[in-house]
């Protein structure tokens, strides 16, 4: 009797997993074709109001201040509104949102040669809370934000134009005014910045003179000033800044929020008697506050929840002051998807499989690696060009679910190889072998050859990189700054893969050798004779560059046996570590733009990030910061144009500091339901606000 | 019996302690800079961060610095105030998690038991009534088949069979969707009209009314119940068949048999129950160990448990929240085992604790 209960109570269990599976799902209807012959499953959308995007990655903070990612940035961009934001898919044209218009020289937005800008502000937007938006919010956030600070969040880019060229946070512009600098002169303020800075340590920070601290924060007051009268927010900048409005478009930083809010919800409330111990906050301190778990705006969603590690969901602003369109095509008044859920889908599979289910949006692919999986499921393709005109695309298979886009040249971002040009061989170095020329290793100055790096550029074999790991989908880098940007340059001379120059250049080298002898007058060995071993380093499963550290190692190879490349793996902390310590003589240097304009390639790569990362020689650190100041400080765009590729570009080519890579092309699958879909390379991720299902 | 649960019970923070005291000392064997990798997900951007980040946390401090630290808590410089610290009841902030680590095991840890609560009864019970029909039907066409049929699933690797159940049963045909609640069910369980009373979904949905996010829940962790139980029956149809034939064999079933006792009954009443001691304590590990989180079902199906919070932590070497993990699994085990011996005790007469 026992067993048949058993039995049953198996077959109930099965029925009622079938049961429970015939739930609302619904994601598949059924079409069948003129001849009825074949029935055509065909995937929709469950909803055409609500939103599912599956990402793996989840924000770390929604605090602005601090916000430096594109999780976290995604929902700042949706719940936020900026002053200006970027015209459609363009990164380099902007359209007014909380500023009425875009300030020029010509409409009195732009005066003193480009060191001030007046934004007019907007009447009669609302916050989420239903509160007015004034003037002193939009100033407030800004002033908010710079004193907030700290080396992990991005106010950098607000206090470098603000206060000048160098000056990254303001625990230095406290440091520098307590040793008595001049606040209104920039060269002041960085001469005097001391070893002693308390970056990030608000504790010492709050041990500074009472009266110095209020001074710093009264002084940037004076600096981002709201004119209720006027209705304008006026920046006075240290200097010109030809990226200033690019760097108010994107990101968090820019975002303007409510200082009710803020100060209800724990943070500053803008009293400068106060706001040391408001400095430096890391997302754990703001995540345990409303600040950093949920966030307030004007924008065109509104926060709902964030359960970390699995969703944030938006919803829709009824209210969206936007009356009228953007540009052309561009929605008015209330968005069209009411729902937004991010979710958090750490598996690919996974995430295909909602997709294919009606279940997700998007199609987020892990790597290039899996391009191959998601083309069998393929029912049209084209280029983003065709998708921008409204083209017809090409049908590959009409009963498959997502459309795919391909040529989308609109990346942020690239990867080159760098060159240390003093390796840290402090507590020994098994990097660089032996530590000296010898055949079996090199010297800790080895990049600071020009010919050596010459060398590395010509052995470098670029087309497979573009076959192997880009599949062929990118364009070679002429120069530093990407398309688009001041400066670019397609004409540029650039290094090709060519085994011959490569030799040429290696027995070019100043370097030379007497290793091995006991005699002081022994005669000099050129590197090409003796060789060199040396490991370029990758951080294990990132195949991207581990190919890279194999197709020098193969070029090398070619070039002569005695040039030794070992291709090292390890893991992401270890390589973290030794890539921090500066002891990895060949290293990837990606970049994120973190707004598009040439000063953050230029500047980063040649005067800031990563001239210590490659510890730049002093000389040529100072040749090229020079450059970069004349080329930001310059507001003529023509001009500016010039600077870039007459010196920037030209030194950059003869000093070859580093390996410029490819500018890669995009691919997007998109679900067929999905409408409004464009790509702008400063976008966090999407902007709801365009987007619609059928 | 009494003196023995109490004297086990009061063990169980002594070994939980040892466990912190290995683990963060196995963890602290890792560089400042390799523990701060945690805060940085590319090369950082700006060159202070790291340094930054290690003296914030002080992850250079000496280790029995950062273990009292850990222990008994911070003092703020500003306020004298002392925050954190276990002996407080703060576990700590988890950065892999975003949440508190006791905020991430209460939203996690339910959704876990939850559905090792459901898997129960398909894994244990239909593997144990697998290995007695095995048993009796020794080396019949049934028994070969409920032995291949189960020592396949156990071949399968379970991210290999959690896929390819995915794409059957849910890609093509929407059936049985990942995750743990769809989201119009969602919406309604994160709304003020729906109250929470255990953190199960199931049950909360019946308290509230809701047939219908009931059904929802179930339907969710269909396919997670089906792999775990199908990886697992081949265990217990390997001891319940071996430990069933044993005991078909011994001359106390013989004796029954003789006596004209039905065979129905000789397996049910006779049989069976001696075979299930050693099951017993399989049960009990196995269960214990779905508790602990069973990783890659979760992952595979997007079911937010404590198995991929712990793989996560794991894998950025989040110190302090792989720290909480490992003092919770380590005090099911316990517990598991305590229940595990006394249950021995009251299924064999002949066992007595001491």
């Amino acid at each position: 009797m026992r067993s048949r209960i058993l039995v049953l109570i198996s077959v109930l269990t099965v029925f009622a997993m079938l049961a429970v599976s015939c739930g609302p799902s619904a994601s598949t209807s059924t079409t069948t074709t003129s001849g009825g012959s074949a029935a055509a499953a065909e995937v929709t959308s469950k909803d055409p109001t609500t939103w599912v995007e599956t990402t793996f990655g989840e924000p770390e903070t929604l605090d602005p201040s601090l916000t430096y990612e594109t999780s976290g940035g995604e929902i700042l961009q949706n719940v936020l509104d900026n002053l200006v934001f970027f015209k459609k898919d363009s990164a380099v044209e902007f359209v007014p949102m909380i500023a009425t218009e875009i300030p020029t020289e010509d409409n009195g937005g732009i005066t003193d040669g480009g060191k001030v800008f007046t934004f007019k502000i907007r009447d009669g937007v609302k916050f989420h809370d239903g509160s007015d938006m004034t003037v002193n919010d939009v100033a407030f956030t800004f002033v908010r934000n710079i004193l907030a600070g700290g080396t992990a969040s991005p106010q950098w880019m607000l206090t470098e134009p603000i206060y000048g060229a160098g000056i990254s946070d303001v625990a230095e512009v406290v440091d520098a005014a307590a040793n008595g600098a001049d606040l209104a002169d920039p060269a002041s303020i960085l001469g005097a910045i001391s070893d002693a800075t308390p970056y990030d340590d608000r504790a010492t920070l709050g041990t500074y003179d009472a009266a110095t601290l209020q001074a710093v924060c009264e002084d940037l007051k004076g600096r981002v000033v709201a004119d209720e009268a006027a209705g304008t927010v006026t920046f006075n900048l240290a200097q010109p800044w030809a990226p200033f409005l690019a760097t108010l478009a994107g990101g968090g930083w820019g975002g303007i929020q409510s200082q009710a809010w803020v100060a209800a919800n724990g943070g500053w409330d803008g009293d400068c008697a106060n706001w040391t111990p408001f400095y430096g906050w890391s997302s754990e301190e703001f995540n345990q506050t409303e600040l950093g778990r949920s966030v307030m705006g004007t924008g065109p969603y509104k926060f709902d929840h964030w359960t970390a590690g699995e969703e944030i969901v938006m919803t829709a602003n009824e209210d969206y002051w936007m009356s009228e369109p953007a540009w052309d095509g561009a929605p008015t008044g209330a968005p069209a998807l009411k729902t937004i859920i991010i979710k958090q889908v750490d598996e690919f599979s996974t995430r295909l499989a909602m997709a294919q289910a009606g279940d997700a949006d998007n199609v987020l692919v892990g790597s290039t690696e899996d391009w191959p999986i998601v083309d069998e499921m393929v029912a049209e393709e084209g280029t983003y060009a065709q998708w921008l005109a409204g083209e017809p695309f090409t049908v590959v298979d009409e009963t498959q679910p997502f459309i795919k886009i391909t040529d989308i040249q609109v990346a942020s971002n690239r990867t080159d190889i760098g060159f240390q040009f003093n390796i840290n061989t402090e507590g020994g170095n098994s990097f660089i072998g032996s530590g000296k020329l010898d055949g079996d290793g090199v010297p800790a100055t080895f990049f600071a050859d020009e010919h050596v790096r010459k060398a590395f550029n010509y052995c470098f074999d670029y087309d497979t990189y573009l076959a192997d790991v880009l599949q062929g989908e990118g364009t070679r880098a002429p120069v530093l700054m990407l398309p688009g940007m001041s400066g670019y340059d397609e004409t540029a001379p650039q290094y090709t893969y060519d085994i011959a120059k490569c030799q040429e250049e290696l027995a070019a080298s100043t370097w030379t050798t007497c290793s091995g002898s006991e005699d002081a007058a022994c005669e000099p060995q050129p590197l090409s004779e003796v060789g060199f071993r040396l490991s370029a380093v990758y951080n294990t499963g990132n195949t991207q560059r581990q190919t890279i550290a194999e197709l020098l190692q193969a070029g090398l190879q070619e070039a002569g046996e005695q040039y030794v490349v070992e291709v090292v793996g390890l893991p992401w902390p270890t390589f973290l570590q030794a890539n921090n310590a500066k002891k990895l003589p060949i290293f990837i240097i990606g970049w994120q733009s973190d707004y598009y304009d040439t000063h953050n390639w230029t500047y980063t790569f040649t005067a800031g990030y990563y001239a210590f990362k490659q510890s730049y020689p002093a000389d040529l650190k100072a040749e090229f910061t020079k450059i970069c100041t004349d080329g930001v400080t310059q507001v003529d765009p023509v001009k500016r144009d010039q600077i870039y590729k007459d010196e920037f570009n030209t030194k950059y080519y003869e000093t070859a500091p580093a390996i410029l890579l490819f500018n890669v092309k995009q691919r997007s699958y998109q679900p067929k339901w999905v409408n409004g879909w464009y790509a702008n390379p400063m976008y966090s991720n999407r902007w709801y606000y365009v987007l619609s299902k059928d | 019996m009494s003196q023995y649960i109490i004297r086990r019970l009061l063990l169980i923070p002594v070994i939980l302690f040892g466990v912190t005291v290995l683990i963060f000392g196995m963890l602290s064997s890792l560089s400042p800079a390799e523990r701060a990798a945690l805060y940085v997900h590319d090369i950082p951007k700006n060159a202070q961060v790291m340094d930054s980040i290690i003296q914030r946390y002080g992850l250079d401090d000496p280790f029995f610095v950062q273990y009292w630290r850990w222990l008994t808590g911070r003092e703020d410089v500003d306020t004298g105030e002392i925050t954190g610290g276990l002996i407080r009841g703060d576990f700590g902030y988890s950065r892999s998690g975003n949440t508190t680590v006791a905020e991430l095991i209460e939203r996690k840890f339910p959704a876990t038991v939850e559905l090792v609560l459901y898997s129960i009864f398909p894994l244990i019970v239909v593997g144990i009534w697998l290995g007695i029909i095995a048993a009796v039907n020794h080396n019949k066409f049934i028994d070969q088949f409920a032995r291949v049929f189960s020592i396949l699933g156990y071949s399968f690797p379970s991210f290999v069979f959690g896929l390819l159940v995915l794409m059957l049963f849910y890609a093509n045909n929407g059936w049985f969707p990942p995750g743990r609640i769809s989201d119009w069910a969602n919406m309604i369980i994160n709304s003020p009209e729906f109250t929470s009373y255990t953190s199960f979904i199931t049950i909360d949905a019946l308290l509230n009314g809701r047939f219908d996010i009931f059904l929802d829940a179930l339907r969710h962790m269909v396919l997670p119940i089906i792999t775990l139980s199908y990886i697992n029956w081949a265990l217990f149809l390997r001891v319940m068949r071996s430990s069933m034939l044993e005991a078909l064999n011994q001359d106390y079933v013989t004796t029954a048999r003789a006596k004209g006792v039905r065979e129905k009954d000789v397996i049910n009443k006779h049989a069976r129950p001696n075979a299930l001691i050693p099951v017993v304590t399989m049960a009990g590990i196995t269960i214990a160990g779905l508790l602990g989180g069973v990783t890659i079902t979760e992952t595979i199906f997007n079911y937010p448990g404590i198995g991929s919070a712990g793989a996560s932590a794991a894998v950025q070497l989040d110190v302090i929240t792989v720290l909480a993990f490992v003092l919770l699994t380590g005090l099911i085990m316990l517990v598991s085992n305590l229940i595990v011996d006394i249950t021995y005790a009251f299924l064999d007469p002949r066992v007595r604790l001491s």
